[in-house]
């Protein structure tokens, strides 16, 4: 019975596998040790792993001997019955370790949020965690506050030391060119600039239009170019002669001002990212919505847009050029740019009656021609430009795909 | 933005008439409140958590067709189906609405679809398909197959799923009662640790959206149920479900789970052995 069993597990999975084209197992055993379950944002380098981890309190459940309803589960402490009290016990970790040794780690902060980046050598990382109180009482139309904190390592995640940051400054994305030089950019949206090391921090003017409307308004997209130029992306009504667009902004290291680079005409963008740099530079591509963003208010706008991916060069004065669209019917979620004119747009298709579908669309001919793959749902994974190589984690089983 | 939550159904105008006048005005009465109040913990682990089979046409649907295409007709119904045009239910509900729209509420006919129904009375608004297919059907058919087979461990990692499933459910929708975006663990590959994009108040009221980010919180709520530390021998059962589309078919299953004869021998491969749970959890989420 069980070998017919193994040999129907392997018939019934065989349609699950063929669409998982082209990927090679890594690992079934992904930070299994860590609990609760997830990989968190993981970055792999031959046997070595690093990963910034958001996860909730683990939740423990009584035994059957003791359920009032032997069917239904419960909790073993009243606390975690509450989800206000769940989310306040949500953590931000930092792990570090390596695929022989297993993942230890060394860093634990409560927060609901975190970003980080870290330098090419993976000796110097900043994290930043944002934290909110699920339990204070607030009016509907009002919003509890956050609590932002900033940290930093210089020995590749081992020792962290907290830097002098005003908590109440939200941090969305951490940009830096290099350990010393970076941006924090966060709700308003503001754009903060360190030049030491985090150490002291000097706000930068947002560009005209960006942090008009709500004071949690974020840019669309935000992206570091590999020459370190700093671009922004903001849908405007109207600015001047420029009505209903995607403004992109950009602003070099030296420059104490944000300039404009592209106008995105009829469009919101989703992503914006750089390719990695060759001896011509370097192209950035959007990738956007068409039409007006959704009006939430109108029951008729059901929030369906046709998706364009752009291009356009590291030069002044670039011409845009809308290398492909995506049909109506797709949620797009996000863009990576490699080298050797790879591109990968992910999207999620939650039309129709069945489950949804985490789709890829992959090109590898700077978005002349496209594939799509349904790669099944994945829990976690990165795209790595340098090598052109996309990770995925599928329960507990990390696989990886050359592109 | 946000709806205040009135203690009355809704707002009307008054308006005078002649008194010879004998058709009755029509005064239009909505209620829309997008405030999301927190699910008794009592319910939180049992399929009624999501939708309370009250409706006749629910339950005509359901029992009516035949077994090979109950879950497409019911992912298909749920998606179209009107739930006030049961003038009984809806009644019925609507004299019990303020202990239905309370916080916390241990009324009998609450679910997460009635509580929806009575704060968008007239609005235009439906409950999201979800918790009828996905919710209720797939939780109610679903476990009632499966748990008699599992062993005493494989039954308590079900009960465990489907009570995380539904924390999960309500997590996400207390925040999105506080912010824009809602913080995942899922991560989906390329966006990073960028959160689920969805407007503060606006995720139980777009059918795609909240589809999606229910389906997002499926794998956690099966692996932190404990997916991983089954016995073999459950894994396989889990894996080797039949076809949702034959799930009423009581041959199916047997021949499933307990036969070997259905399938080729030469199929079997070693990464099929050396991943089962990653196999169990692609077929649980393979809807």
């Amino acid at each position: 019975m069980l070998l017919g069993g193994l040999a129907l597990l392997a018939a019934l999975t065989y349609g699950y596998q063929s669409m998982t084209t082209g990927w090679e197992t890594v690992t079934t055993s992904f930070a299994k040790g860590d609990k609760p379950y997830g990989g968190g944002a993981f970055r792999i380098r031959g046997d070595d792993i690093i990963s910034l981890k958001t996860a909730g309190p683990e939740l423990k459940f009584k035994p059957a001997s003791e359920l009032k309803n032997p069917e239904v589960a419960e909790f073993t402490e009243a606390w975690m019955d509450d989800s206000s009290e769940r989310l306040n016990r949500r953590t931000v970790a930092f792990l570090k370790g390596t695929f022989s040794g297993g993942l230890t780690r060394t860093f634990q902060q409560r927060g609901q949020n975190a970003v980080w980046w870290y330098s090419k050598d993976w000796r110097t990382v900043y994290v930043s965690t944002g934290w909110m109180d699920y339990k204070v009482p607030h009016a509907a139309d009002e919003q509890a506050p956050q609590i932002t904190k900033l940290w930093r390592s210089s020995d590749g995640g081992q020792n962290w030391t907290q830097l002098n940051w005003q908590e109440d400054h939200n941090i969305g994305q951490l940009l830096f060119l290099d350990p010393q030089r970076g941006y924090a950019i966060g709700w308003g949206p503001h754009v903060w600039r360190t030049a030491d090391g985090g150490q002291s921090w000097r706000e930068i003017k947002v560009p005209p239009l960006a942090n008009a409307g709500k004071p949690r308004k974020t840019f669309d997209a935000v992206n570091l170019g590999p020459d370190g130029v700093l671009r922004v992306a903001y849908y405007v009504e109207q600015l001047g002669d420029v009505k209903t667009s995607s403004l992109v902004y950009r602003m070099t290291w030296d420059q104490q001002d944000f300039e404009q680079d592209v106008v995105l005409p009829n469009q919101t963008v989703v992503d914006l990212q750089s390719s990695p740099e060759t001896t011509g530079g370097y192209s950035l591509y959007a990738l956007s919505r068409l039409g007006t963003p959704r009006n939430w208010d109108d029951p008729s706008d059901k929030g369906y847009r046709t998706g364009a991916l752009s291009v356009w060069a590291n030069v002044q004065r670039p011409n845009v050029q809308q290398l492909h669209t995506f049909d109506d019917r797709l949620m797009l979620d996000g863009l990576s740019a490699g080298r050797q004119g790879v591109l990968l747009v992910y999207a999620t298709d939650a039309t129709g009656d069945g489950a949804p579908a985490d789709l890829t669309f992959i090109s590898k001919d700077s978005g002349k021609s496209w594939n799509e793959l349904n790669d099944g749902a994945a829990q976690g994974g990165y795209f790595d430009p340098d090598t052109n190589t996309q990770y995925a984690l599928f329960a507990y089983t990390l696989k990886k795909r050359k592109l | 933005m946000a709806d205040k939550q009135d203690s009355v159904l809704g707002t009307g105008a008054a308006m005078l008439t002649p008194s010879g006048y004998q058709v009755r005005p029509k005064v239009a009465l909505s209620s829309c409140n997008r405030i999301v109040p927190p699910a008794a913990p009592s319910i939180i682990g049992q399929c009624p958590y999501y939708y309370q089979p009250l409706h006749g046409e629910y339950l005509e649907t359901v029992e009516k067709v035949s077994v090979s295409s109950a879950w497409e007709t019911v992912k298909a119904f749920a998606t179209s189906w009107d739930p006030w045009k049961d003038k009984e239910v809806a009644r019925r509900l609507l004299h019990r609405r303020e202990q239905l729209i309370a916080p916390e509420s241990t009324d009998s006919d609450w679910s997460r679809h009635g509580n929806f129904m009575m704060r968008h009375v007239g609005c235009g608004h439906k409950p999201p398909s979800y918790y009828v297919s996905y919710g209720y059907y797939y939780c109610s058919n679903y476990g009632a197959k499966l748990y008699p087979r599992l062993s005493p461990e494989g039954q308590a990692w079900l009960r465990s799923a489907r009570k995380l499933l539904q924390t999960n459910m309500e997590d996400g929708l207390r925040q999105n009662m506080e912010h824009d975006g809602i913080q995942m663990d899922s991560l989906k590959p390329g966006n990073g640790s960028i959160d689920f994009p969805v407007q503060r108040y606006m995720l139980e009221l777009d059918d795609n959206t909240f589809k999606s980010f229910a389906f997002k919180t499926h794998p956690l709520a099966y692996l932190d149920g404990g997916l991983a530390d089954l016995p073999f021998l459950d894994l396989v059962k889990i894996s080797a479900q039949p076809n949702i589309q034959e799930w009423g078919d009581i041959r199916t299953w047997e021949q499933a789970v307990d036969s070997g004869k259905v399938v080729l021998p030469h199929m079997i491969n070693h990464s099929d052995i050396d991943d089962p749970v990653g196999k169990a959890l692609g077929r649980l989420l393979a809807k």
